[in-house]
């Protein structure tokens, strides 16, 4: 389903609460082209790949390319980038465009 | 209205899971084990202190008896101790965050002085240094309920 412009997910977890509940559906658009802090992403964690929802908190200018610093709504209950530290465009898959 | 003809259409077709994900179970963290820890030290300090030691009339089953007692009170002393430290570590590694520092300040000196202190309760046997552990571990916990405010 990659060759479609959005993509419909389910949430699981409490990092994005209260906004994004578990069980709740999104719609994510694949064909952004650009983020802006306070974008809701879904990205895959640069750990283990696992797609993760996120909010981009700030960008980071780098020598290549921007970098995205991504938090949990929740902070006490989320594992971001204060853990696995800013992101590549690469790895964000898109952005969440509608929610249930 | 454009949400209205969403709606059912994503309600129908397939979703993906996507986790808003937290790599730890929540709820877990809590400074009560190491406030335990804490206090048992300080029980162990005022009970070794209590103890009365052999004299020329006592037996050697008596000389046994406080030797048995003495290395059961250090030992356990030695193990809260230690256990104050590892659940100390646990809330200052894993569950205060960088934004936690916005709010108090002095985190990191707060830990750093509590951990010391379980290692000066380990060296001596002072009551003294086990109310001060006490006192350190409290203000961490007092830290921990003002976090969750």
């Amino acid at each position: 389903m990659k060759f479609l412009p959005f993509g419909i997910f389910k949430v699981v977890g409490t990092s994005m609460s209260p906004l994004y509940t578990p069980g709740m559906r999104i719609l994510v658009w694949r064909w952004f082209r650009l983020l802006k802090p306070g974008d809701v992403v879904v990205l895959s964690d640069p750990r283990d790949g696992r797609r993760i929802v996120k909010r981009v908190e700030k960008i980071l200018d780098g020598d290549l390319e921007e970098k995205y610093h991504v938090l949990g709504d929740n902070k006490n209950e989320s594992t971001d980038s204060r853990v696995f530290g800013p992101v590549s465009k690469e790895s964000i898959l898109g952005k969440v465009v509608w929610h249930g | 209205m454009i949400t209205k003809m969403i709606a059912p259409l994503v309600s129908m077709l397939p979703a993906t899971p996507v986790y808003a994900h937290c790599d730890v179970p929540c709820g877990i963290y809590d400074p009560k084990p190491a406030q335990i820890a804490a206090a048992t030290v300080l029980k162990m300090v005022q009970k070794l202190a209590a103890l009365t030691p052999p004299n020329p009339s006592s037996t050697p089953q008596d000389i046994l008896n406080y030797q048995n007692d003495t290395t059961r009170m250090i030992w356990t002393k030695e193990e809260h101790a230690r256990k104050c430290k590892t659940e100390l570590y646990i809330l200052w590694s894993d569950y205060f965050k960088p934004e936690h520092l916005e709010k108090f300040p002095d985190l990191h000196t707060k830990f750093w002085t509590a951990v010391k202190l379980c290692s000066e309760n380990k060296q001596h046997v002072s009551e003294e240094s086990a109310q001060k552990l006490i006192a350190a571990v409290d203000e961490i916990a007092q830290m921990f309920v003002e976090s969750k405010k």
